[in-house]
């Protein structure tokens, strides 16, 4: 099959971008869109041009490093899949796609279509863990917790950090990513010793990053590739003005 | 502790404060809304009378004295506290998409909140001017019947001037169009600010949401239906 591409260049942070135009022929309706472009990508090092820098790793819809706005969605056009598991037959012969890098000030373009998502890092760093003993690792079924709490906090937990919830956001809010985060630990008994503060400073750290407010219009759950539920957010703003309300006393 | 700002001006504290006014002003439209009823049903004297005396009720009491001060502070700390969280998130996003679907993924309404919001706060600058302006502080209230309520006292016909504005065909459009901006408003605002809150629980949130859509519906189709039965029965 054949595509033209509409792809976005840049060279690094401080420089103006813009759309280049590509045409692939001889395509696979089975490839991945990442293997369209790893194949455009051999025929622009064969020319000697530069090739087109994009995030990736595991090619299995599982880390999270893949990151594309493709024809103004991120991660493509189906609900819920990465961009590595998007497939060329999701595309028509000969359609024009746009692929753009996931845009918010907090995820600046390095080059191309990749960007530095160490915002997501640092909201981990502020708050993402937990109180645990040193030396040998406990009996692992030595707390027991209830099957639907563990379920539902390894919902929470499926998020990959891909970003897509911001991408896609009208606000650029890393709410769903920052929530799921929360949630998943607030649910269960390890998570109860920062319970308060974890909440406080991942929401800080979240604003200090410069990402928006959340609206709950829920375009962020629709984009999310490990379907994060919406109500995580609920979750963190119930624990958010819980802890307004402990944190002190 | 170590950073810890203040109780709104977090992203998830200015939401607070947005549900929290925006879910006062809701539930004030019901209190509206029944007076509003009274000019539907019976004869043109009867409406008059019910009416009237309604409107001189609620004004004559302390308590609601009250809560129209608190509404008044409610709808502009629910306006400031919007175009402080618009200012920041547009700081929030990178560079324009070339090609961006939002479509794909959330209603319209939900994306324009600020919209609706702006063309119901020019709708109640608008609807003052008509009605309050005229009947609480007698501007171009000359000329306009009084009416001798059952207390005795006399004040402007409220109801003589409800029906004399929505004999205007414009001003009917108006205020029709103005509630359908405040049911989009509702349908997504209502659930919105109770998630906002941290209503959490899955069954909750469900019944939050259903409701939240029926209010809003209900709520605009209530006031809208008033001005266009006045210009049509009254």
């Amino acid at each position: 099959m054949k595509i033209h591409l509409k792809i976005w260049r840049q060279d690094n942070a401080n420089t103006p971008g813009k759309m280049v135009a590509y045409d692939l022929d001889n395509l696979s309706p089975d490839m991945s869109f990442l293997e369209m472009l790893d194949y455009l990508n051999e025929q622009l090092a064969a020319k000697g041009e530069r090739t087109v820098e994009f995030d990736h790793d595991c090619r299995e819809g599982i880390c999270g490093q893949c990151a594309l706005i493709i024809n103004g969605q991120a991660h493509g056009p189906e609900d819920h899949y990465t961009t590595c598991q998007t497939h060329l037959r999701t595309f028509k012969d000969g359609e024009t796609i746009f692929v753009e890098p996931f845009r918010a000030k907090a995820f600046p373009v390095l080059r191309d279509l990749k960007v530095d998502r160490g915002s997501f890092d640092r909201i981990i760093q502020a708050g993402g863990y937990i109180s645990a003993m040193t030396g040998m690792a406990p009996e692992a079924n030595s707390i027991p917790i209830h099957h639907n709490i563990s379920e539902s906090a390894f919902d929470s937990a499926a998020c990959i950090g891909c970003g897509a919830c911001v991408a896609t956001c009208k606000n650029s809010s890393a709410a769903l990513f920052t929530s799921a985060k929360i949630s998943h630990l607030v649910k269960l008994p390890q998570g109860e010793v920062e319970r308060q503060e974890r909440v406080i400073m991942m929401v800080n750290q979240h604003d200090d990053e410069g990402f928006g407010s959340c609206t709950h219009t829920g375009a962020c759950a629709v984009a999310c590739p490990q379907e994060v539920s919406l109500d995580n957010i609920a979750r963190m703003n119930y624990e958010y003005n819980r802890a307004l309300c402990e944190i002190d006393s | 502790m170590t950073g810890q700002k203040g109780l709104f001006s977090t992203s998830v504290g200015r939401k607070n404060l947005m549900a929290i006014t925006g879910l006062f002003l809701a539930f004030f439209l019901i209190i509206h809304l029944l007076g509003n009823l009274t000019l539907l049903f019976g004869t043109n004297e009867e409406a008059m009378e019910h009416f009237n005396e309604y409107s001189h009720l609620l004004g004559s009491l302390t308590i609601i004295k009250l809560v129209s001060y608190a509404l008044y502070a409610a709808i502009i700390t629910h306006a400031l506290d919007a175009l402080l969280i618009i200012l920041k998130n547009q700081k929030a996003h990178g560079d324009k998409y070339v090609s961006f679907d939002a479509s794909a993924t959330s209603p319209w309404y939900s994306r324009n909140m600020g919209v609706l919001g702006s063309i119901i706060l020019i709708f109640i600058v608008l609807h003052m001017g008509n009605f309050w302006a005229k009947y609480k502080l007698g501007i171009g209230a000359e000329g306009l019947d009084q009416f001798t309520y059952d207390s005795g006292e006399t004040g402007v016909n409220l109801y003589k001037l409800v029906v004399a504005t929505f004999k205007m065909e414009w001003l009917v459009g108006v205020y029709v169009i103005s509630m359908i901006a405040l049911g989009y408003h509702l349908y997504h605002g209502v659930n919105a600010a109770t998630r906002s809150i941290g209503v959490y629980h899955k069954k909750w949130m469900k019944t939050m949401e259903t409701c939240g859509k029926i209010f809003a519906v209900v709520i605009s189709f209530g006031f809208a239906i008033v001005p266009v039965v006045v210009y049509f029965i009254r």
